[in-house]
């Protein structure tokens, strides 16, 4: 294995660990994130992807009320950052929730450099809605309410996992698996934060150099 | 004591990686080949019961049969594209 190759997989392995970590430290108990990844450094992250299977599985939570059921839906794509291809940068990412295996409430999409014009971040309903419906039909009727791109913030303010989770919680979806599950969330969170506010300075450097200069 | 911290001039991405602070550091990485990768699609794709001649149909029109074939092809395209 090159030294570039054994770098991705470290990178690779870290990402999941920490998904790891965030889920059985808050909703989850003994899931493994895995992944799978080519030698170029494209890769698949989600629970239960392995050599020979590229699908990640919903993964079970435990719901509060007996005889209901509710799964989390977690996948990443990743692949090399644009800047010189030396770290893996997530490519895609969604994270919803169902009360079925094969269908979703809702989800949240994000697609680095989309191939269409829908915003890179974005919430799809899914399910019948009759208000969305009543919509969507202002413009282009019969088409599926659930394909609406609604906006959630662009590339760098875009939500993640973290809330999805808390959203679960404090919305009394699940029972949190430790007492200590905001204090994790939120190490996550924060770290996912700094990640998007480093980017952000980086792309916007007179921005943030005005910002610290205290002028409007 | 770390490379990290006796050198933190000679730290690699590798090393900061190694000290990100991670719990889980056995998660599993299954590095394929060219030909693993295809064997991995042809796999996923049968269990799935499904062609990428109708996920690619369904991706270009953006009207997906299921939940299930949308988020198929978003697991697998990053590796046929």
């Amino acid at each position: 294995m090159s030294t570039k190759q054994a770098h991705l997989t470290r990178e690779a392995r870290t990402f999941a660990g920490d998904l790891s970590e965030l889920l059985n430290g808050t909703i989850t108990h003994g899931i493994r994130i895995s992944v799978v990844m080519t030698r170029a450094g494209t890769a698949v992250v989600g629970y239960e992807v392995k050599k020979t299977n590229l699908r990640s599985s919903p993964i079970a939570l435990t719901t509060r009320q007996p005889r209901t059921s509710l799964y989390l839906f977690v996948t990443y794509t990743l692949g090399l950052s644009e800047q010189d291809g030396r770290f893996l940068t997530v490519t895609k990412s969604t994270y919803g929730l169902g009360a079925s295996k094969t269908e979703w409430a809702f989800r949240y999409d994000y697609e680095r450099d989309p191939s269409n014009e829908y915003p890179e971040a974005h919430l799809h309903i899914l399910g019948a809605s009759e208000r969305l419906a009543d919509l969507v039909a202002t413009g282009r009727p019969g088409r599926q309410p659930s394909r609406l791109h609604l906006p959630v913030g662009g590339r760098r303010f875009r939500p993640c996992l973290e809330d999805v989770i808390e959203f679960c919680i404090v919305e009394q979806l699940v029972k949190p698996q430790h007492n200590t599950w905001k204090e994790k969330l939120n190490t996550h969170r924060d770290r996912f934060y700094r990640r998007q506010l480093k980017a952000a300075v980086r792309q916007c450097p007179a921005t943030a150099r005005s910002a610290l200069e205290h002028r409007p | 004591m770390a490379l990290a911290e006796r050198a933190p001039h000679l730290r690699s991405p590798e090393v900061i990686d190694l000290h990100a602070g991670t719990a889980d550091r056995n998660a599993e990485v299954f590095v394929l080949s060219h030909e693993e990768v295809q064997e991995a699609i042809d796999n996923t794709l049968a269990r799935a019961g499904c062609t990428l001649e109708q996920l690619r149909e369904e991706a270009a029109s953006g009207d997906w049969s299921s939940e299930s074939n949308w988020h198929l092809w978003f697991c697998i395209s990053p590796f046929v594209d």
